[in-house]
């Protein structure tokens, strides 16, 4: 308990002396046999409780509660909080234990305090791997996550909550800004929910490789927990959630263990502690240092003159685009491509060349000092309008600037993320597909403090990282509308 | 830093090239700032022609003239619900190019509804609109529209309406799919919002024209989320009431 709060603790540290099972999973297994042994059609039952999620097929509107997960917009966190809410709430009610609190998947702890068995799935999901004898185990997972898939710090860096409705660049922690719900393809994947969210679901597979059928796997319920976790752990530093009332103000309704509903405001569920649980370990990272940039110009002075002048002529804050592919790209088995960059022209630079230095711009750098202004801010690549349909590649690799007739996997340095494929089928049926970025902006660094970053001619690879598992998936193309490259200003 | 008398004519010469160049870096910067002006503009026009003698009668003036006036309230009625994809259009494609990506989105949706425009002022004018009884034209489109509102299949329409388009960068390419990527989202916009546009058909009201744009005014701020019905109803009894008074007017004009 903290301060009298029930907490939601690591699953790798509950207690296993002696070989005993925590009892914290005793009883996650019996409220999960007892939900298995309910009809269909009762709330509480975990047949029920994955349609809430999803359920295979056109959406639903037979039943209200179902077909309602959000993802792809800023709906995504808050929507799973309420509903692991309840879920938590049903199973301590079928197993008469109210202040039972969902453990969560501690993936993610540092890898120098913790065994290396903490980054798989824990035992008791596992063994006995017979399901009527283990509620927990089901077939065809993954038993194991790589240090590279089990990445998060990355999507804690994300500054701001939301990526807003009026700019392109996925680069918001909780997805991007939507008028209203939407259960798939609505808008952009935030940071968090791509990775670790959608790598984990897909690589570890079976039932939690599809968002229609991950409801049904007990460990899906560790793993949003953990979601929801670094959710705190993100506002921990420093970061503040949304104050539109769009977001604040959108509710959502539950069936709950009493046989009632429950409809809450997202403005109700911001704090954990008002809904009856805390985490045990909410300690952000370390602060991400960023790679500085090794400049090769000498940076024209007068700016602030010109800023003077023209106060709402150099926005500055707005991203902008300098680069993109020009054609719709096939992904299905990987591609390697180049894109061009253009020097940002929204940041005063073209001026400050034009009315600072006039004649002098013939012994400056221009470009050099273009791809500098680019790199003082953040650099993000974005994938957008990824399509397809069950594709047989789960999760994609992608890296920059891998030298020619190199192995990408000898250049784990220039590995920027993943992308998961994970709900893209519903996304592609219900909207325009996944969009979602990656920020390059170290590896851009790195590159060009050795002369190896070249605006022209970036070579973008995405290069298949695991397949799915043994369904019989048909290979399908995956396509992507645009693979765009945006300079966003710093702080 | 002062400059002698005789080189006034300069320092206005330099002024006036700092202001055209600051206001075209600041639609640079939000290139879809002409969009609700421009509507507004169009729609005061629409209205003071409408509150006339003939504006709000199929049977006067010319099939020409009412097509004009069609095309013009069409496209002010629809320009508002395009500005934030033409934005997020501009915005995803290079600084230089925004201002025309803007203007080649707008040209491609507005064509669409020009053309929706037209159809309607044919329609209009083809259709015994004035020789039948007054108001029951108006009901029974206003039926319509509220029968559609509801409909599963103008949900799901609502939350494919405001696409992001991807746009190539350079050159006509750029240009065409741009056109073609706007008139796409006229197209579904029209496929989704053609009901509505039915009660103009009936009755090319100003009032109707407001009470129209109020119900997509509020569609927009509540969301395109096809599933929740508590979205749709607040239109649809808007509806439900255009559709009664109609029927109140046919039973006035009767009795």
């Amino acid at each position: 308990m903290s301060n009298g709060t029930p907490l939601r603790r690591a699953v790798s540290s509950l207690e296993r002396t002696g070989g005993r099972r925590p009892q914290e999973l005793v009883d996650y297994a019996e409220g999960i046999r007892r939900m298995k042994a309910l009809d269909a059609d009762d709330p509480r039952s975990l047949s029920f409780q994955a349609a809430i999620h999803g359920r295979d097929g056109e959406p639903d509107s037979q039943n209200p509660d179902w077909d309602q997960c959000q993802h792809q917009s800023w709906f995504f966190l808050p929507w799973h909080r309420m509903y692991l809410v309840e879920f938590e709430r049903i199973i301590g009610s079928l197993i008469d234990k109210q202040d039972w609190r969902l453990p969560y998947w501690d993936y993610n702890a540092d890898s120098s305090l913790a065994s290396s068995s903490r980054w798989n799935v824990p035992p008791e999901f596992l063994d006995p791997p017979d399901p009527n004898a283990n509620p927990l185990f089901v077939q065809r997972r993954k038993t194991k996550l790589t240090k590279e898939e089990r990445e998060w710090e990355t999507a804690l860096r994300a500054r701001e909550f939301a990526s807003p409705a009026n700019t392109m660049v996925a680069n918001g922690f909780g997805g991007g800004e939507i008028a209203a719900p939407q259960q798939f393809g609505g808008a952009r994947t935030g940071t968090l929910e791509g990775q670790p969210h959608n790598t984990v679901h897909r690589i570890i597979g079976g039932l939690m490789g599809n968002p229609f059928s991950a409801g049904f796997d007990p460990l899906f319920w560790l793993h949003h927990a953990n979601i929801d976790r670094l959710w705190e752990v993100w506002l921990k530093q420093g970061r503040r959630n949304p104050r539109l009332s769009s977001w604040l103000d959108t509710s959502f309704s539950f069936p709950t263990a009493d046989g009632g509903r429950e409809t809450r405001r997202i403005s109700e569920v911001v704090k954990t502690e008002p809904l009856g649980y805390a985490y045990d370990d909410t300690t952000p990272p370390p602060p991400p240092v960023r790679r500085e940039l090794r400049r090769r110009v000498t940076p024209i002075p007068g700016p602030e003159t010109v800023m003077e002048e023209t106060p709402d002529a150099t926005p500055a804050a707005q991203p902008e685009l300098i680069g993109a592919t020009e054609a719709p790209v096939s992904l299905d088995q990987g591609v390697t491509l180049s894109v061009g960059l253009e020097r940002p022209a929204n940041w005063g630079l073209t001026r400050r060349i034009e009315e600072s230095v006039g004649g002098l711009e013939s012994t400056v750098d221009v470009e050099a000092m273009g791809t500098e202004a680019a790199l003082e801010g953040e650099v993000w690549l974005q994938l957008e309008n990824v399509r397809g349909l069950e594709p047989s590649v789960g999760v994609y690799r992608i890296y920059v600037n891998v030298p020619e007739s190199e192995d990408p996997d000898d250049h784990p340095e220039l590995r920027v993320g993943l992308f998961s494929t994970f709900g893209l089928e519903a996304a592609s049926a219900q909207g325009q597909g996944m969009t979602q970025a990656f920020d390059i902006t170290d590896v851009a660094r790195q590159l060009y403090s050795e002369g190896r970053w070249d605006p022209e001619n970036v070579k973008l690879s995405l290069v298949p990282h695991a397949d799915v598992d043994d369904r019989e998936a048909t290979p399908n193309e995956v396509t992507v509308d645009r693979i765009a490259v945006y300079v966003v200003p710093g702080q | 830093m002062s400059f002698p008398a005789s080189s006034a004519p300069a320092v206005a010469l330099i002024g006036h090239r700092r202001r055209r160049r600051r206001l075209g870096r600041s639609l640079d910067a939000n290139p879809d700032r002409w969009i609700v002006p421009l509507a507004v503009l169009l729609g005061v026009s629409v209205i003071a022609h409408g509150f006339g003698a003939e504006g709000a009668d199929w049977s006067a003036g010319s099939l020409v003239h009412n097509a004009g006036h069609w095309v013009v309230m069409a496209v002010a009625m629809m320009l508002p619900t395009v500005r934030p994809a033409a934005r997020l259009a501009a915005l995803g494609t290079l600084f230089s190019r925004r201002r025309v990506t803007v203007a080649w989105y707008v040209a491609g949706f507005a064509a669409v509804w020009a053309g929706f425009g037209l159809v309607a002022a044919g329609a209009g004018a083809a259709l015994p609109l004035r020789s039948g009884p007054a108001g029951l034209w108006l009901a029974a489109a206003a039926l319509v529209a509220m029968a559609w509102q509801g409909s599963a299949v103008r949900r799901r329409a609502m939350s494919r309406c405001s696409p992001t388009p991807t746009l190539p960068l350079r050159g006509w390419t750029a240009n065409w799919r741009t056109i073609t990527s706007g008139a796409g989202h006229g197209r579904r916009c029209l496929f989704t919002c053609w009901a509505s546009m039915l009660v103009m058909v009936a009755s090319p009201h100003p009032l109707l024209m407001g009470a129209l744009l109020g119900i997509h005014a509020y569609e927009r701020r509540s969301g395109p989320d096809p599933f929740a019905e508590q979205r749709w109803r607040a239109p649809a009894a808007a509806y439900g009431a255009i559709a009664g008074a109609g029927a109140v007017v046919f039973v006035l004009r009767v009795l």
